[in-house]
């Protein structure tokens, strides 16, 4: 694979192929510092500053650093023990891996769960460009009221056009450029830090109040608990790709903990204290105030080019994790682009509804998510032992030990269904409702093992015993 | 590990203008390559490295232990 320049459809074939195919153990690159720093890279992106902000409307700093800590812990720490193990041991790609689980069609329910999620970032982050563009003229004219959403719906759209114009082209120089991303919004978060200390003491950062001051303190404690357990939980969708690139085990686990745990915690936090200290949620409202106009724009600017760079990734990887599947395999990759960009350019539309719903949108990610994670330690480490029949993954004929009932593992696809059931029970996503249970237990963890309890018994009680799903190693 | 393992390079797809059925005759060649490394004829795979007892302990305490700790100091 040298360097020779390919087109695009030849970059995107050669990826795919390289996706697909398992990866021989001297393939594999990354030690455990290396993959320690990608897991840093992607960790601190301008979503941490989201993630920060929206605790700060529940808690305040002391109870949101805690919540901030235990929901990421526990989130990544499923999330990685349910993919990275058996990605790395087998080299084999996240979701075609899966066919173990819900069968060699039945992977599209996983990936279609995903590809929800990441729809539903890239519309969160076009969001954010708008609203980058809206501070950024507020900081130089008087902006009406009335056009406010104007602007931020019609950058939204314009930003999310410029990443297809930027896909036509391949993602491989914007995706180099994201390498700068994560350094910048270090040293952004050093310089918040730093300005809001000289203003303000601890004594008096640890006195400021939650910005949402009509719910119970325990109640906001658990909510943001539960939405960060939902933004750990959502690595699942990409930690089992980056870990098969890892050469032992250990530095296919391990660093997930580091960078996407103890990492984003840090950057979460700092967005905490950003958001109780000026009072909004909203990251693109710290800037101006926090470094003046000419700073604070610069900030901005640098908050968009995160947010493209963030975005052109996530569609890639979206479009690339499609391209897997049988019915999107020859089709042309501008097609598939399309076909992904559609409904995130729809949601774009309501740029401020879904703005104002990112807890939401971290809320869903547990909900479906996490029953997905819970699977699949099931599934990979107590009845199969952590043993998978690498050539029966690439089989599709009916005798395949993989078949289950015509391609589909229906026991899997329930189970996850009862653990989105039991979600939607204790905590409604949308609205925050909830009740006694919830404020116990939180939601994504009752789910994760609802459905970790519903899949071992019904497979124990139906599949192995009708001969189906290659469970040689159950007993 | 054999010679043949450290030695293989991935062979490229084909190029943009091979047929569907080239492409994917390709594809399968390339594949059982890959899996007559991972999966000789006892179909199990060579396992690249173990947990001990650390890894189990400090498992326990990222999911079980921190986050206790955290709410319980959070809370108070």
């Amino acid at each position: 694979m040298g360097d020779e320049k390919l087109s695009i459809e030849e970059e995107i074939a050669r990826e795919s192929w390289n996706e697909v195919l398992p990866i021989l153990p001297h393939e594999r690159i990354w030690g455990f510092l290396d993959y320690t720093r990608i897991t840093i890279g992607l960790a601190i992106a301008t979503w941490v500053f989201l993630i920060g902000g929206i605790c700060a409307q529940f808690v305040d700093l002391k109870t949101g650093t805690a919540a901030i800590l235990a929901g990421n812990s526990v989130g990544v720490l499923f999330a990685a023990l349910s993919t990275a193990i058996a990605s790395n041991k087998y080299g084999i790609e996240q979701f075609t891996l899966l066919r173990s689980v819900f069968g060699y069609r039945g992977t599209l329910f996983p990936l279609t769960l995903s590809e929800i999620i990441w729809v539903g970032w890239t519309a969160i982050l076009m969001a954010m460009l708008g609203n980058v563009a809206l501070n950024i003229l507020r900081a130089v004219m008087e902006v009406p009221n009335a056009v406010e959403i104007w602007i931020t719906t019609s950058v939204a759209l314009l930003g999310l056009i410029f990443c297809w114009f930027v896909l036509r082209r391949g993602a491989k120089s914007i995706r180099e450029l994201s390498r700068f991303v994560a350094p910048g919004l270090g040293i952004m978060m050093i310089l918040m830090v730093v300005t809001i200390l000289r203003e303000l003491s601890v004594g008096e950062l640890l006195a400021l109040q939650p910005l949402d001051q009509t719910r119970d303190r325990w109640e906001g404690f658990i909510i943001a608990f539960e939405l960060n357990l939902g933004a750990g939980f959502g690595w699942w969708c990409f930690v089992g790709n980056l870990a098969r690139l890892s050469k032992t085990k250990r530095s296919a686990f391990w660093p997930n903990m580091i960078g996407l745990n103890l990492f984003a915690v840090i950057a979460s936090v700092v967005g905490l204290v950003a958001g109780l200290r000026f009072g909004t949620s909203d990251p693109t409202q710290w800037m101006v105030p926090l470094a003046g106009a000419g700073l604070g724009v610069t900030m901005l600017l640098f908050i968009a080019f995160g947010n493209i760079t963030a975005t052109v990734s996530t569609v890639y990887v979206a479009c690339v994790a499609l391209r897997q599947r049988t019915l999107f395999q020859h089709m042309r990759w501008m097609q598939l682009v399309t076909i992904f960009t559609v409904p995130c350019a729809m949601l774009t539309l309501f740029s401020g509804w879904v703005y104002s719903h990112f807890g939401t949108l971290l809320a869903i990610t547990g909900t479906l998510m996490s029953p997905l994670a819970g699977i699949w330690i099931v599934d990979f480490f107590v009845l199969r032992r952590q043993r998978i029949d690498v050539r029966e993954i690439f089989g599709t004929s009916p005798s395949n030990a993989y078949a289950f009932w015509r391609g589909v593992n229906l026991v899997a696809i329930a189970s996850v269904g009862l653990g989105v059931g039991t979600y939607f029970l204790l905590f409604d996503p949308f609205t925050f409702a909830n009740g006694r249970a919830f404020q116990s237990l939180s939601a994504s963890v009752p789910a994760m093992l609802v459905t970790m309890c519903a899949y071992y018994l019904l497979t124990r009680l139906f599949v192995i015993p009708s001969g189906r799903g290659g469970y040689v190693h159950a007993d | 590990m054999s010679e043949e393992m450290t030695n293989s390079k991935p062979a490229p797809p084909p190029e943009k203008d091979a047929s569907r059925d080239q492409f994917d005759a390709a594809f399968q060649r390339e594949l059982e390559r890959r899996l007559s490394i991972l999966a000789p004829e006892d179909r199990d795979f060579r396992p690249i490295g173990e947990f001990n007892g650390i890894d189990y302990l400090l498992m326990f305490l990222f999911g079980v232990l921190i986050p206790i700790l955290a709410m319980t100091w959070g809370w108070r």
